[in-house]
């Protein structure tokens, strides 16, 4: 893990409120896993007093790192405002990452801000394992590349959540392994209908240092508070104390 | 490079920048040169384990960032035989320990605790959190009561005894003085700021 000042290689704005932001970096990129993240922030005058924002691995292409993100507030819009050439303050690569398997039946379910980790977790699940990837979002502006969309609006692929069909396609294809990422009340209703296939998310929490020190972005577990930032972000979703969130 | 050495109380510090606790830990140094503190202050830590409030504990405003984080700690015991070790490879500069208790016998018997143990240059008593013998009103909020603390906790120890003061009162000199009469060797300023904010779409408290 290393603090750098690094300029935006490439920005590109993505329909209404998404941009991908690319830096070069050798170093890091040979360091990232897929789960893992960065705690990011633009160099410009209104962010001085602000956060860094944490953010996960989207795709790593040589010596390209890039990042897919939802402009949701003042952090983000900053980012979003950014040239190439402008500069960015960014650390990591931080967290914990997804155990990858072999051989197996996955189900990927995304939702939201969710899709990125899974889209880089799903590049380096190897061509011995049979992947279904579903992804869900408010409407077709928040759809990915996926087998299958969900929007609540019904303005793209099937109307309704992403968990809508799970417990159909649980029946149907007995997986070995289900990875996860997006709003809490999602997880939490995908968690019930999965259990007990072993079941990876990727949680997401408000955070100040990313770095473990401040214990601001903790969930409750069976083994107390942990923190989403060190001793996540990736958890089994068997060891959180759902009820609790 | 230019002497920017400087006395707290009875310690000499190279520098004199030192980190708020909570909110550093030795992993900065992978950002930073130790050296540019004049001393590491910990965590505060805790006689027993503490479990921490429940999320979410951050808010980012305008005005700065609200927490809520409810003094999460392992407790002394783990403390003393973990982390101790721990920031004594790791540390050229001194260590600060931050502690506090519920009640005033909680305090004397962590210090106690540290007091057998060597590599510490200090303690930074937090007297920000509520005390349960006195219907839960913070320790800082009170002359009399930061007073008889500071008294017990000076009697115990001959290294630096720095009590770190809450803003959250009407007049922080009046404490200040409180803790000096008791003996405090300095005096650290401030401990975190009361502050709301209100999510207006539901009406409730975003922490
Ligand atoms: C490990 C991790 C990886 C992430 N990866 C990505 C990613 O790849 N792409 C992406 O677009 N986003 C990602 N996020 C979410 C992203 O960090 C937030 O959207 C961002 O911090 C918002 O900052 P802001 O300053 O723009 O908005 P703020 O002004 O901070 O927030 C706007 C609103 O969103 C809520 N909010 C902010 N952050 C969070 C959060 N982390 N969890 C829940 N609610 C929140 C706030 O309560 C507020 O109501 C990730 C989060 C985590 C923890
Ligand atoms: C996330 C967080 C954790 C903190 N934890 C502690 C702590 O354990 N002990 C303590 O004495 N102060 C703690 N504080 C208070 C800070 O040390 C500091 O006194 C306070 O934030 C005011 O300084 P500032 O205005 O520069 O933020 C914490 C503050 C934050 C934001
Ligand atoms: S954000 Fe500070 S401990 Fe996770």
């Amino acid at each position: 893990m290393q603090y750098k000042i690094l300029p935006v290689e490439k920005i590109e704005k993505i329909r209404t409120n998404y941009i991908q932001l690319t830096i070069k970096e050798e170093e890091w990129a040979s360091q990232c896993s897929p789960g893992n993240f960065f705690q990011i922030k633009a160099v410009i005058d209104s962010q001085n007093r602000r956060l860094f924002k944490p953010i996960s691995i989207y795709k790593v292409e040589e010596n390209y790192i890039s990042f897919l993100i939802k402009v949701i507030g003042e952090g983000t819009r900053a980012l979003a405002s950014l040239k190439s050439g402008d500069k960015l303050k960014i650390y990591g690569p931080l967290g914990n990452s997804f155990p990858l398997v072999q051989d197996s039946n996955i189900l990927l379910v995304s939702g939201g801000t969710g899709y990125p980790p899974l889209a880089y977790l799903k590049s380096k699940l190897d061509s011995s394992n049979n992947i279904l990837f579903l992804d869900g979002g408010a409407s077709k502006d928040d759809i990915f590349p996926c087998d299958y969309a969900y929007t609540i609006d019904g303005s793209f692929g099937i109307q309704g959540m992403v968990t809508k069909d799970i417990a159909e396609f649980v029946k149907k294809k007995s997986f070995d392994c289900v990875y996860s990422c997006g709003p809490i009340s999602m997880l939490k209703t995908l968690a019930q209908i999965v259990n007990p296939i072993p079941h990876y998310v990727s949680m997401e929490a408000y955070m100040a240092c990313g770095l473990g020190v401040c214990y601001g972005c903790v969930i409750p577990t069976k083994e107390g508070y942990k923190r989403v930032c060190y001793d996540g972000p990736i958890f089994e979703a068997e060891t959180i104390l759902w009820a609790e969130l | 490079m230019n002497d920017i050495s400087t006395c707290l109380g009875k310690i000499t510090l190279k520098s004199p920048i030192l980190n708020a606790s909570g909110t550093f830990g030795t992993e900065y140094f992978n950002f930073l040169e130790q050296e540019v503190q004049g001393a590491y202050v910990t965590k505060t830590i805790t006689l027993k384990p503490k479990e921490g409030n429940p999320s979410p504990r951050l808010y980012e405003t305008e005005a700065g960032l609200l927490n809520a984080i409810g003094l999460q700690n392992p407790g002394l015991k783990s403390f003393l035989n973990e982390d101790l070790f721990e920031l004594r490879d790791c540390l050229r500069i001194p260590l600060i320990v931050s502690f506090s208790g519920a009640t005033e016998d909680e305090f004397i018997r962590v210090m106690e605790g540290l007091e057998l143990h060597s590599g510490i240059y200090g303690y930074e008593i937090n007297i920000s959190c509520p005390n349960v013998e006195r219907e839960g009103i913070a320790f800082g909020t009170d002359p009399d009561v930061v007073f008889k603390l500071v008294e017990k906790l000076a009697k115990l120890t001959e290294r630096e005894l720095i009590v770190k003061l809450s803003p959250n009162v009407t007049d922080i000199a009046l404490i200040a003085q409180a803790a000096e009469a008791g003996g405090a060797t300095s005096i650290s300023l401030i401990n975190t700021l009361y502050g709301m904010a209100i999510d207006w779409e539901t009406g409730k408290s975003r922490l």
